[in-house]
């Protein structure tokens, strides 16, 4: 019995391995080609002026920025190379643990068949009013 | 020409590291699964989860990828996601809301953690997601977009 438990496990695993390499390999290149170029620079020149309604300092938009388009983990990194307080990165926090990684997890959501469209964007206005919110609670 | 062959090189490194780690993750875990569900104890392990669902409107087949999304996050939790829908034991309303609740809050305590490590308020972080997370599936489920009554 527990064979058929194994071998059904091991078939839906690769199953599973090549949907998420089908997603994730696109994307990653995707990411590491933008990461080469100005983009996100422009970007963050763009939205800079935002952050006052966040109470954080303009530079934090990159923070920001590279957690909504890549990852936590690339977030993280930009935050220890920042001098910020427990209120700022808490923030940050907020808006980033709401809404991150969004290329690579909205395309992953989509491969179970999920319509993506309206949580993308219930997810970023959330993780932006959270911003908001934190700023004047704290 | 240099330029290209950096980045070049970082993809298939990346990659690679990549492909390696999820194998090592995707393939234990869900053989792990099939065998918690085919003794049944993964229906037991989901079923204190119920009255939760319930709340949002969900039945007690919505509370595995729910359980599995959320420890495990969305992407090694896929193949669950997946499996749940194609499936069809959850229908496409409840994968919605399941995906609503997990899009904004999934692997609760790692993905806060990473913040807490550079100086952010655990409590805080923890508390806000929650329950914004609870507040938002509920207006949907209830409010916004309720199933449709037959």
């Amino acid at each position: 019995m527990i064979k058929t438990f194994v071998v059904r496990g091991w078939n839906s695993g690769i199953n599973t391995f090549f949907i998420l390499m089908r997603v994730m390999i696109p994307v990653y290149i995707l990411i590491t080609v933008v990461r080469h170029t100005p983009l996100l620079g422009w970007l963050s020149e763009i939205f800079q002026p935002a952050m006052a309604f966040f109470g954080l300092p303009g530079e934090a938009v990159m923070v920001l920025i590279l957690g909504q388009g890549i990852n936590i983990y690339a977030a993280v990194g930009a935050i220890s190379g920042l001098e910020m307080g427990v209120r700022e990165i808490t923030i940050l926090g907020g808006m980033l643990t709401i809404s991150h990684s969004l290329p690579m997890e909205t395309m992953v959501i989509r491969q179970a068949r999920v319509p993506v469209k309206g949580l993308l964007f219930i997810r970023v206005g959330l993780s932006l009013l959270s911003g908001v919110i934190l700023n004047l609670l704290l | 020409m240099e330029f290209v062959g950096t980045i070049f090189g970082e993809i298939i490194w990346g990659l690679g590291e990549m492909a390696i780690k999820i194998f090592l993750i995707i393939i234990p875990l869900m053989i792990g699964l099939e065998i918690l569900k085919g003794y049944g104890i993964l229906e037991k392990l989901t079923r204190p989860l119920a009255p939760f669902l319930q709340r949002f409107d969900l039945s007690p087949a919505a509370g595995v990828p729910f359980l599995i999304g959320q420890f495990l996050g969305l992407s090694y939790g896929a193949g669950v996601l997946i499996q749940s829908s194609r499936e069809g034991k959850v229908s496409p309303h409840e994968m919605w809301l399941v995906c609503l609740f997990l899009s904004l809050c999934h692997s609760l305590f790692e993905d806060t953690l990473l913040f807490v490590a550079v100086g952010a308020n655990f409590f805080v972080l923890v508390g806000f997601r929650l329950a914004l997370a609870i507040g938002v599936t509920l207006l949907f489920s209830r409010v916004l977009l309720p199933r449709r009554v037959n």
